[in-house]
């Protein structure tokens, strides 16, 4: 098979995801083409060269909707004849796009691709495609649906993890936020955001709380003890499926779940013929990628079983892997795994995450990559696992390794 | 052919009123002579080119029309049984989906209907009503309008869960359709399901006129421009957000099968998303798939025919006993004692209530006062008429005042030597006349009937607790009770419009003796090291009303220690029994009684409710080292079947005379398989060969007491069951 490399990652700035917040006036349109306009520049390739540009988006609908990636790339003046694809699959649809675009190229039907993703979760809030899952009673009966955070907090009660334990989880991420940014650790990817007139919007994820810390986010009220417990019930459904559990202890808050932001990144992926073309050295190779399915009710252990199920497959062991880039959904997620699969919690997300960063669906899968690219770079490490959690019980993982 | 269930007349200015009335039923229902006759007069209707519009009424006082005819549901099974005993599912299909068709062609006739309702429209006949044209009803707060299909397992099949939210939106027609709600006329009138009220006498002179304005005949959702009141899950994300939270309201309360409000949803849903005509067929499906699980059926042959029946024969054995039932003496004002006294003085009986303990009698008669103001802050009870039952109860603390009562209630705790006392005293008062019942749960009557000078007019009549909402009456007949005794006891239970079953004496007697089961499985479990949480959650997910360590607690450890004692059978000393006792004795000596003294198998805050199962019963239980948590299947399992052998095992012994007895007695008791009508019905649904072959495998990994029962073999063996198949009654 051909070998799949990574030569650039670009992101944006992740900017609070609602009114007010630093994008919210910047289209998603304009936010994904921004990127692929950065990469593309960066590089001075040729974009008539490419094959196919994969966006993952989780809500496509509305602006994020008719195969936004097409549009972007139109939009970032690239050549006409790339063709464009959206990928979704909820909070990993970043890294699927990114999977997609290496796949391409592995299997041989391309030669260069680009990976990325986009999420303008302040325009196009989270949930308002419905779906099936959720609102149709044939399938909400059968899966148990729950929402998201209610999982969480099944997820921390089963597993005994006590709001202490998450809220100083959610500390040390946006500690170590403050230190990657004012170390400069990101600064090879952000791309700033700029408005019509050029000037810059946003430059540093504006969610990051540089004086936080665990007593402060101690305070904050269980967000989905609501309706969880009172209205409409989800609790009940939660302990239908999970009778072990004697009740739901609701332990996750806006403090300690994954900042709703909007962002974008791109990855650019080829082959050695794209090296040689542009005289490009390779900054990783993809190793593999592996999705899985779990319980869809708990939801939210899937980073657990497709690290394993891709270890595997890879025949490696957590101690091969440097760096595990897990997608702070929320904080139970991390934890769990961690514990799961006995890795040490110095090697997982040494830069901070989607906590104290913010979680722009579509785009955080990518965003991931980029960042564990660079993190591997600096500390001089060979290989990086990143993985993220999914919507009705789903897990997808990657494996790259620095070349 | 002539039209027996409509009267059809039309007016001199071509008006035609269709007036429904079917005969021998106190109220109108949907039968297949009303289906001819319907499609009849619709056809008229449409094709008489001298009949510019038409009048759905009722002839019936009260009544516009009740709906379905729940006796039909075995005739509509059978009309589409094949001779291999399976369902022809195209035919059933037809059959379910006339009276919808009707519908519709009632509001495509084309020309202008209006119902001018008279009397109730409930279920099928607000169908009718929707698929008019027009909808006026009476100013008669009595008239009742809704769709409750839902309360007796079913859903609206002739279009209800298509008009009802193509006219007033889906946010107001969701929960009238889950809940079954009634609506008085104003109600149904602000919600916009009807268009006007008027006063009765002009209503039908107020129909005619709106027929002769040559209003409309196309209904709003037959417009090319309709559109959907409030949007739908396609256009409007509220309506998302109104199913996201809908299907949890509903799956939260999905304990045991309930597939009505699922298939309610499902039908709103699609349907909401379709043309009206696909959006019938769509409601006609679901309608059907309901109508074909056969605990749709068995349900309603439990609740709605069985019972009804018991409480006929009831009446009948009653018949023979001309003396009226006036005075009535109840011993002990307890909470048993003192809900029988309210429930008799409602009935117009004269009580006087006892309790040797002047202290009881005084809090009784606070307990009664209390409870009264609280219904009539409800708005549930009168306060001049609760005046008056107040008035009818004398409370005392002395005995001498139950002289000349009628029927004397013995309803003291259930203690063998305390009941033994009462009765023998009370029976030195009362004269030779009296019914004496005594309203154990456990104890044998014939033994209690020897404490009485005439155990000829002895018998158990066991009440359950709260007695203004549980229907059912454990009758025991005592070796030497005799007929009339049973009659005048038969009485009383009509007089309070109870339902009894009449059982064969035996320690726990039928409700008592398996209900222990329950406790004594949950117990065992405990004793093993199960996780009580998963025993509790189990046990109240399978539709347990309420779960075992919960209801111990309530109970008290020590009564459920004396219910457990009683129940036993002579020489009745297992392995099993023991270990549940062992349980019970080891909370017992830590003073954990239970909720009265806040401790039990559960903590409970101050102010009495649960704070969480006591962490302690993990280190008191231990389990042994290679012990791992079984399934929730296996718990459910070994809960219910537990159960349910014992209730076979009643048929087989002849305490109870028949499955539907045990149906009914389980139902209305303890609550138990309610679902699927009941432990019998249940056996029917699972089918008895795989319901062996479960308990095969409990048998093998827990032991006999999960024995399959011979009578369970014997039917399975000539491929029978309890009841006749295809047929709910």
């Amino acid at each position: 098979m051909t070998d799949a490399f990574i030569y650039d990652s670009v992101r944006s700035p992740r900017g609070k995801g609602r009114p007010g917040g630093s994008l919210h006036a910047v289209t998603p349109l304009n936010l994904a083409a921004q990127m692929l306009r950065a990469i593309q520049s960066r590089n001075a390739i040729d974009t008539a060269d490419l094959d196919e540009v994969v966006l993952g988006c989780s809500t496509p609908i509305g602006e994020q909707g008719a195969v936004l990636a097409r549009t972007a790339l139109l939009m970032a003046d690239y050549c006409e004849t790339v063709s464009g694809l959206h990928v979704s699959r909820f909070c990993a649809s970043g890294l699927d796009a990114v999977n997609i675009a290496a796949a391409k190229v592995m299997s041989g039907e391309a030669d260069f691709t680009i990976g990325g993703g986009v999420e303008s979760m302040s325009r196009v809030p989270l949930g308002s495609d419905g779906g099936a899952w959720m609102t149709d009673p044939s399938a909400a009966f059968q899966t148990y649906f729950v929402p998201q955070g209610i999982s969480a907090d099944l997820l921390a009660t089963k597993y005994h993890y006590a709001r202490e334990a998450l809220d100083a989880f959610a500390a040390t991420s946006h500690a170590k936020a403050v230190a990657a940014w004012d170390e400069g650790r990101f600064k090879n990817s952000i791309v700033p955001v700029c408005d019509q007139l050029g000037r810059v919007v946003l430059e540093v994820d504006e969610t990051i709380r540089r004086e936080t810390n665990a007593a402060q986010i101690g305070k904050l009220e269980p967000s989905f003890a609501s309706i969880g417990e009172a209205d409409p019930g989800f609790d009940t459904l939660a302990l239908m499926k999970y009778p072990e559990v004697e009740r739901i202890i609701h332990s996750h808050h806006a403090g300690n779940s994954s900042a709703i932001v909007d962002g974008a990144a791109a990855i650019m992926i080829g082959n050695d013929i794209i090296a040689k073309k542009y005289q490009l050295r390779p900054r990783a190779r993809f190793v593999g990628c592996a999705s899985i399915g779990s319980e869809p009710t708990m939801m939210l252990t899937g980073p657990v079983t497709v690290t394993s199920k891709l270890l595997n497959r890879l025949g490696l062991t957590p101690d091969d892997i440097d760096i595990f880039e897990v997608n702070e959904a929320f904080a139970s997620v991390v934890l769990h795994f961690a514990d799961s699969l006995h890795i040490p919690m110095e090697k997982i997300n040494p830069n901070g995450g989607a906590i104290a960063m913010g979680h722009p669906l579509g785009a955080t899968g990518a965003i991931l990559v980029g960042t564990a690219l660079d993190e591997l770079e600096r500390t001089g490490g060979s290989k990086a696992l990143i993985t993220l959690c999914v919507g009705a019980g789903m897990g997808v993982a990657t494996v790259i390794e620095r070349v | 052919m002539p039209m027996t269930t409509i009267d059809f007349t039309v007016d001199p200015d071509g008006v035609a009123v269709v007036n429904i009335n079917v005969p021998d039923r106190p109220v109108n229902v949907t039968t297949p002579n009303f289906f001819d006759d319907f499609e009849h007069a619709i056809s008229r209707i449409a094709n008489y080119p001298s009949i510019v519009g038409a009048i759905i009424t009722s002839s019936k006082a009260g009544s516009f029309m009740a709906g379905g005819d729940l006796t039909n549901m075995g005739a509509l099974f059978s009309s589409a049984l094949l001779p291999n005993g399976q369902i022809d599912i195209d035919r059933l299909l037809v059959t379910c989906t006339r009276f919808s068709d009707l519908c519709r062609k009632l509001e495509t006739c084309g020309k202008p209907t209006i119902s001018a309702i008279n009397g109730s429209a409930l279920g099928g006949g607000l169908e009718i009503c929707l698929s008019s044209h027009y909808r006026m009803v009476a100013d008669d707060p009595k008239i009742k309008l809704g769709l409750p299909e839902v309360q007796v397992g079913l859903m609206p099949g002739a279009g209800g869960t298509q008009r009802l939210p193509r006219l007033i939106g889906l946010p107001k027609a969701l929960p009238l359709l889950i809940d079954g709600t009634l609506l008085s006329p104003f109600e149904a009138l602000n919600l916009g399901i009807i268009d006007a009220v008027v006063p009765a006498q002009n209503l039908l002179s107020k129909a005619k006129a709106w027929i002769m304005r040559s209003p409309v005949s196309q209904q709003p959702w037959d417009d090319r421009k309709f559109r959907f009141p409030g949007g739908t899950t396609q256009n409007n994300p509220s309506i998302m957000q109104l199913f996201v939270a809908g299907n949890a309201r509903v799956k939260r309360k999905e304990t045991g099968p309930t597939p009505a409000p699922r298939a309610i949803m499902s039908s709103l849903y699609e349907g909401s998303l379709l043309p009206i005509v696909d959006a019938l067929t769509v409601e006609s499906q679901y309608f059907c798939k309901l109508a074909m699980m056969s605990q749709t059926t068995s349900k309603i042959r439990t609740l709605f025919l069985e019972k009804p029946a018991a409480q006929k024969r009831a009446r009948l054995i009653a018949s023979t006993v001309e003396k009226p039932i006036r005075k009535i003496g109840i011993l002990g004002a307890g909470m048993m004692g003192s809900g029988l006294a309210i429930a008799c003085a409602m009935a117009g009986i004269e009580v006087v209530l006892v309790d040797r303990n002047s202290e009881i009698a005084a809090q009784a008669k606070s307990k009664l006062t209390a409870y009264l103001d609280k219904q009539i802050s409800r708005g549930t009870l009168n306060p001049l008429t609760t005046k008056q039952w107040l008035s009818a109860i004398l409370i005392t603390d002395e005995y001498g005042h139950v002289g000349g009562a009628d029927v004397i209630i013995e309803a003291v705790f259930e203690d063998r030597d305390l009941k033994s006392d009462v009765i023998k005293k009370v029976a030195t008062i009362v004269g030779h006349g009296t019914v004496i019942a005594s309203n154990t749960s456990t104890i044998p009557i014939s033994d209690l009937a020897r404490s009485c000078e005439r155990p000829e007019r002895f018998i158990g009549l066991h009440f359950f607790s709260p007695v203004e909402k549980m229907d059912m009456v454990e009758t025991i007949r005592g070796r030497e009770t005799s007929d009339e005794t049973t009659a005048i006891a038969m009485k009383l239970v009509s007089i309070l419009k109870k339902t009894p079953i009449i059982v064969s004496d035996s320690p726990g007697f039928y409700t008592s003796r398996c209900f222990e089961t329950y406790l004594q499985e949950s117990l065992l479990m405990i004793a093993e090291g199960v996780s009580p949480a998963l025993v509790e959650n189990v046990a109240r997910f399978s539709g347990m009303p309420m779960a075992p360590l919960a209801l111990i607690d309530t109970l008290s450890i020590d009564l459920a220690q004396s219910i457990a004692a009683q129940t036993k059978r002579a020489g009745e000393d297992s392995v099993d029994a023991r270990a549940a006792d062992d349980v019970r004795d080891r909370m017992l000596s830590l003073g954990r009684l239970g909720r009265k003294v806040k401790k039990g198998f559960y903590d409970y805050l101050d102010d009495g409710s649960i704070d969480s199962i006591w962490g302690g019963l993990a280190s008191e239980f231990i389990a042994c080292d290679d012990f791992t948590q079984p399934s929730a299947d296996i718990v459910r399992d070994r809960l219910i079947y537990r159960q349910v052998v014992e209730c076979v095992q009643c048929l087989e012994e002849d305490i109870i005379h028949s499955p539907a007895d045990g149906d009914l007695g389980a139902v209305l008791g303890w609550g138990f398989l309610r679902g699927f009508g009941g432990p019998f019905s249940y056996l029917d649904c699972i089918g008895l060969p795989a319901a062996s072959a479960k308990l095969q495998q409990l048998e093998r990994a827990y032991g006999n007491r999960f024995q399959v029962p011979r009578l369970i073999c014997d039917l399975a063996g000539s491929n029978s069951q309890f009841f006749s198949a295809g047929h709910a009654a």
